[in-house]
């Protein structure tokens, strides 16, 4: 035996095996595919914003409150962060309040209005909030600042006509006949001039588009469980035979590369199936993302280099977690709890940005991370040469501990 | 053909486990090692076949070092290790078929070693189908592909049934009668039997024992 009959060996091996293996990646691609599809069309990204929900108590019949209501329902500041709900009495309110169906609870006493136009400061306008923490501190804060800004927008008008007006030598009656007006005016041009900002949502999620991202993360799930479709390469494997082979001048750097060879092409294999599939779908148009919209072809094909790449990165790192654990249970188990966990904090399943700082910053560097990095910039087109290079040194690392780890077993002859 | 094993020493961190190591086997001869589980017998059939190398000592054949001469060690040294080193995967014809060129693989079937072994009932049956025995019996046909001067066997007959253990003691009395050295690390009686000179492997050294006791004194002594 050489390392060519060796290498030979792996390959009928695998050739064996490849029936069951292709069938199970099948399932796999079908039942991860149809999941993601699902997800990402039902995921309604606007539906997804929290939004804070808060209730009003004042009196329906002032007209500048109503307008004042419909000013904050309509300006940009707001209308994206709170809805508002009106009640008739405060026990409706605070009833409201106590089943959680509203953070805060304004209460707009009566004469409210005509103390705020007479520059009264003794009658306020009270908040009575749900104690959560954090949410209530932010709701509060936006709620202070939109109020604040319209307020001091208001009273500045307000004081500057009353000025002018008194050098005029005009009467209380006119100053707040006029005052009224030059407040609904005010509050009318606020009105009407909201929206002024259109808001369109693409949903970004780590620099890919909503549907972008859903496929990236798709992907590359489905690539990090093909490993276990391939499990049964690794349970026949036998100690006892490495050792043998080893006394023959088979060294463990050759078995390694040559199972690693035929493990990788296997994905390889059972993945440009899945490719192929996925290409069917995105040129007969019943599914695309924004990525490959313009220049459908050169971009798919510029992704899918890409995507052997990830896929030699991923092969990598599941044949060291299959060289490293020894068991059947310990194959099964730990590898997919390893790749389950990577795969959340790389963010395939959830845009990473929304995890702790800390979790982002692993999530990044992890191999499964980097294979993010890469893929994606194989979808936008980006030039991600530093994961690149962490793809490629994460690959020789793995190799070269499996490497480090088969001869430790053959030399303990660990099973 | 001569070998002698000369200060074979291995330590695995602090623990010595094969401390100045010396025998010497002649042409046709078949020397057991003997010891209790976990004292070392599997280590130093490991470093004899290459596996692991030796912190010191020498394996001489002939006078030359197979320790150091991989490519003569390769040609004339046949390792089978405890268990059954094949590919569960495939059948015995493409187990052997790693090992032998066509035209050897068929003449050995039709009268060589691997016809001793019965082999060829079995060939076109998948591995993972075979009995324990007939997996034995392909180990040790794929371990001497390189007609071997020097055979290793980690407990050859262990778990097997009676008719693959005669299968096997055919083997390894043809294997004998042909000049061969066998070294048998074991501790069944059958194979104690069977060999020229034993040694006792005991906390790392190496004892002579006079095969001319009985073997139940010999077990006495382990």
């Amino acid at each position: 035996m050489n390392s060519r009959t060796y290498f030979r060996g792996q390959i009928k091996r695998i050739v064996r095996l490849f029936p069951g293996i292709f069938a199970l990646s099948l399932v796999f691609a079908l039942v991860i595919g149809v999941a993601g599809v699902m997800n990402a069309r039902h995921t309604n990204y606007n539906k997804a914003i929290s939004k804070y929900n808060i209730g009003i108590l004042c009196d329906k019949e002032n007209v500048m409150l109503s307008m004042g209501l419909e000013l904050v329902q309509s300006i940009d500041d707001i209308q994206f962060i709170i809805n508002i709900y009106q009640y008739e009495s405060e026990e409706e309110g605070f009833a409201a309040l106590h089943r959680n169906e509203i953070k805060v609870l304004v209460v707009v006493p009566d004469g409210f209005v005509d103390a705020f136009m007479s520059k009264d400061e003794t009658t306020h306008i009270k908040l009575y909030a749900a104690s959560q923490k954090g949410i209530t501190t932010v709701v509060m804060d936006e709620m202070v600042n939109i109020v604040a800004d319209d307020v001091i927008y208001t009273e500045a008008g307000l004081y500057s006509l009353q000025e002018e007006l008194e050098k005029e030598g005009a009467t209380e009656e006119l100053k707040k006949e006029l005052n009224d007006k030059l407040t609904l005016k005010y509050m009318n041009s606020l009105i009407s001039r909201g929206l002024l900002t259109e808001i369109t949502e693409i949903g970004l999620g780590d620099g890919l588009s909503f549907l972008g991202f859903f496929f990236c993360g798709i992907v590359l799930f489905y690539t990090a469980m093909l490993s276990f479709c391939s499990i049964s390469f690794f349970l026949g494997s036998r100690t006892e035979f490495f050792m043998i082979a080893r006394s023959r001048g088979v060294k463990p750097v050759s078995q390694v590369m040559s199972e690693f060879i035929c493990f990788t092409v296997s994905n390889f294999i059972c993945a440009v199936f899945v490719l192929i599939g996925v290409y069917i779908l995105f040129a007969s148009n019943l599914f695309m993302i924004e990525e490959f919209s313009h220049s459908f072809t050169s971009r798919y094909m510029r992704f899918a280099f890409f995507y052997v790449l990830t896929l030699i990165g991923l092969s990598a790192f599941q044949f060291f977690l299959f060289e490293v654990m020894k068991g059947i249970i310990n194959k099964f188990l730990l590898p997919f709890l390893v790749l389950i966990g990577f795969s959340f904090l790389s963010g395939y399943f959830y845009p990473r940005t929304f995890l702790p700082e800390i979790a982002c910053t692993i999530g990044e560097n992890l191999p499964t991370g980097v294979a993010y990095n890469v893929l994606s910039a194989g979808m936008t087109g980006a030039h991600e040469y530093v994961s690149l290079i962490k793809l490629f040194l994460y690959t020789a690392a793995f190799l070269a501990a499996s490497v480090y780890v088969r001869k430790v077993h053959i030399e303990r002859g660990i099973d | 053909m001569h070998v002698s094993i000369n200060g074979i020493k291995k330590r695995y961190g602090k623990r010595e486990v094969l401390k100045d190591i010396t025998f010497e086997a002649s042409e046709g001869e078949c020397v057991g090692i003997i010891g209790r589980n976990g004292c070392g017998k599997s280590t130093l059939l490991s470093v004899l076949s290459g596996v692991i190398g030796a912190d010191h000592g020498e394996f001489l054949i002939d006078g030359k070092d197979v320790i150091k001469d991989e490519a003569l060690r390769h040609r004339t040294v046949a390792y089978v290790p405890q268990g059954t080193p094949v590919i569960e995967e495939l059948s015995a014809y493409d187990n052997l078929r790693m090992w032998y060129m066509p035209e050897a693989l068929d003449r050995e079937l039709k009268s060589g070693f691997l016809k001793i072994l019965g082999i060829d009932e079995f060939l076109k049956l998948t591995v993972n189908k075979m009995s324990v025995g007939m997996k034995k019996r392909l180990s040790i046909g794929c371990a001497i592909n390189n007609n071997p001067s020097v055979l290793l066997l980690d407990e050859p007959t262990a778990a097997l049934d009676i008719v693959c253990r005669e299968a096997v003691y055919a083997y390894l009395d043809a294997f004998k009668k042909s000049g061969g050295i066998l070294i048998l690390a074991t501790h069944d009686t059958r194979e104690i039997e069977m060999c020229d000179v034993c040694k006792i492997l005991k906390e790392g050294t190496l004892t002579h024992y006079s095969y001319e006791h009985d073997v139940a004194d010999l077990l006495k002594s382990i």
